[in-house]
């Protein structure tokens, strides 16, 4: 039998959870799938389509290899293609790294006549689960059997702030004198910045945010090994955050830098989620998020510093202020806010606004149409914390009823009510390699696949 | 090891995850029903409320009981908050490290290198062992031998 896995959406998520079940299949003859995508393209997503090369991965070179069991792959796939640049370089640009995925997944030169990885450029428009399998709805009236589907669509609904512009497709095209608001201080605002700079911009950027925490820029670290039998998971939130407090405290005295803890729990961060209590879960959202993001999503420290020298002429202002509203005027758009200690709103008038908060709770009903019509018909419910769907340990999509599902997966952002930490390359691919191996029904597998060499 | 305060402070607990919902349970009644010094007791009690896992009400009904259903909490949860990191030796943690004093290099110790290997598997043991899953053994044990008792 031929196992069809469709996965939903061709970004990174779905790119990475191709590129490991193509890896660990043991039959090659006996796998297909299809990525069901609407843009063209595939493995670049919202993280990697970015054409500036401003826009940098904020992760180190040697943390973004494709499979954890080969760490220097993508070094490798960098010095091939003569883009290595050396010691200098940890950091590259995005859109390198969305050629990459988009290559991993590619035909090889000796394909089969049919394909093993077929792309359809449709919208997936519903699902319907069935004893063999499942079936997807698509956007032109036509459906796509499969055995199993995994949903990669991540969880953004742009249509949110209509008057807000969404960051990867505002287009450049405005008097560049004029004053812009940014809508959050966070690694997207720091991109929207660059960009700003290298198109000559020479009007004010305001920076809105409820703290105006900024990342904190990268250093070299030796992530402390943490083990998790050291981390007191299951505690409640306030005995975590002073445990960390205090680890970083005794680290840093003994001469090592706060990096190294949180790159140390890094690797654990997901088994501390899911031992989270609930009522804990919800006061790191509403209290600790902003700083845990700000000091574990760093920025590379060539941005950092064009950061601090626009920050220090005084062309990029950090306004501390809760975001109300965005309305358009004849002449650009008002951002509406509450400055922070401040019972009265004040108004920043700009030629645009830019939404720049990154990742949002989902808000019902969604604009994304799979989605709602998958909570219409119970075959999803929308997790705890409004983060994204529910889905089990194991992935598996859990339906209105509690029931967790056989056919439907999740990778990526969507799955972030179960995982928390499921944004970056490091932690997308473990979950793409445990998915593989559960639908491949194979687990142990990937160590002989790596060394027959395949992919 | 197992500390004293690790030990009653998971009967402490296994006695509370009995309760039927809604109910306390007075810190004198566990301290005589498992024979703890109730100024003991006290004191674990209060790590227990500081971390999370218990409530405390004062006055005339009152008394401690769970703050989430016993299926989510772990007895490796709430030995890492009295004992401390799972270790079975103190060089085998980074967060209550201790050198050995005779030790001249830890990093070949084979001893230590053992143990490390030893507290994974002491984690993986205790943080899937719930309140829930203790009170089923006990039921178990129980059950049995009553059975044996009932036969001959």
């Amino acid at each position: 039998m031929t196992l069809h896995v469709a996965i939903i959406g061709g970004g990174a998520s779905g790119a990475l959870a191709a590129a490991h079940l193509l890896r660990r299949r043991i039959n090659p003859e006996r796998l297909r799938i299809t990525i069901v995508e609407r843009h063209d393209d595939i493995g670049c997503g919202i993280a990697y389509s970015t054409d500036h090369s401003s826009h940098l991965l904020n992760t180190r070179v040697h943390n973004m290899s494709a499979f954890p069991e080969e760490p220097d792959h993508f070094q490798r796939w960098l010095e091939r293609n003569g883009l290595g640049g050396g010691h200098g370089a940890d950091f590259v640009a995005r859109k390198t790294y969305g050629r990459y995925l988009a290559e991993l997944i590619a035909p090889e030169p000796d394909a089969p006549s049919v394909p093993r990885l077929r792309i359809v450029n449709q919208e997936c428009t519903g699902l319907r689960v069935h004893d063999h399998g499942v079936e997807l709805a698509l956007s032109d009236g036509s459906s796509l059997p499969s055995h199993f589907a995994i949903l990669a669509t991540g969880c953004r609904d742009h249509r949110q702030e209509p008057n807000l512009a969404d960051p990867w497709s505002w287009r450049k095209d405005h008097d560049s004198a004029m004053p812009v608001v940014l809508v959050g201080t966070g690694l997207t605002m720091v991109d929207m910045t660059l960009s700003l700079l290298d198109a000559g911009h020479t009007g004010p950027i305001y920076a809105l945010s409820r703290r105006g925490l900024l990342p904190q820029p990268h250093r070299p670290t030796k992530p402390l090994k943490l083990s998790a039998a050291d981390i007191p998971i299951g505690s409640s939130f306030a005995y975590m955050s002073h445990w960390l407090r205090t680890t970083i405290r005794m680290h840093e005295a003994a001469g090592g830098d706060w990096r190294d803890v949180i790159d140390g729990l890094r690797p654990h961060t997901q088994l501390l989620w899911r031992h989270l209590p609930h009522e804990s879960r919800k006061r790191f959202l509403r209290h600790a998020s902003s700083m845990w993001d700000t000091h574990r999503h760093r920025m590379p420290p060539s941005s950092a510093a064009r950061i601090a020298e626009a920050r220090a002429s005084g062309l990029l202002r950090i306004v501390k202020g809760h975001f109300e509203a965005a309305k358009r005027t004849a002449a650009g758009t008002n951002v509406i806010y509450r400055p922070s200690g401040n019972a009265e709103s004040s108004v920043l008038e700009a030629s645009h606004a830019i939404d720049c908060r990154g990742f949002r709770r989902l808000s019902l009903p969604t604009r994304n149409q799979l989605i709602q019509s998958m909570l219409d018909d119970g075959l999803a419910e929308i997790d705890a914390l409004n983060l994204g769907l529910h889905f089990d340990q194991n992935d598996a999509l859990v339906d209105g009823y509690g029931q967790s599902s056989s056919r439907i997966f999740g990778i990526g952002p969507i799955t972030r009510g179960a995982h928390w930490e499921i944004t970056a390359v490091p932690d997308i691919r473990e979950q793409a390699a445990r998915l593989a191996a559960l639908l491949l029904g194979h687990p142990g597998l990937s160590a002989s696949a790596s060394r027959r060499g395949i992919v | 090891m197992l500390s004293m305060k690790g030990k009653y402070g998971l009967k402490a607990l296994y006695h509370l995850a009995g309760l039927p919902p809604g109910a306390m349970a007075q810190s004198v009644e566990i301290a005589e029903k498992y024979a703890i010094s109730k100024k003991f007791l006290d004191a674990i009690l209060a790590d227990l409320r500081h971390s999370g896992f218990v409530h405390a009400r004062k006055g005339r009904g009152g008394g401690y009981c769970l703050t989430r259903s016993p299926d989510s909490i772990m007895v490796g949860h709430v030995l890492r908050v009295l004992d401390g990191p799972l270790a079975p030796i103190h060089c085998a943690s980074r967060t209550a490290y201790h050198r050995c004093h005779d030790c001249p290099d830890e990093n070949a110790c084979a001893v230590r290198l053992t143990m490390l290997e030893v507290r994974e598997a002491i984690a993986s043991v205790l943080d899937n062992k719930s309140l829930t899953a203790m009170r089923e053994m006990v039921e178990a044990e129980t059950s049995d031998l009553e059975q044996a008792l009932a036969v001959s």
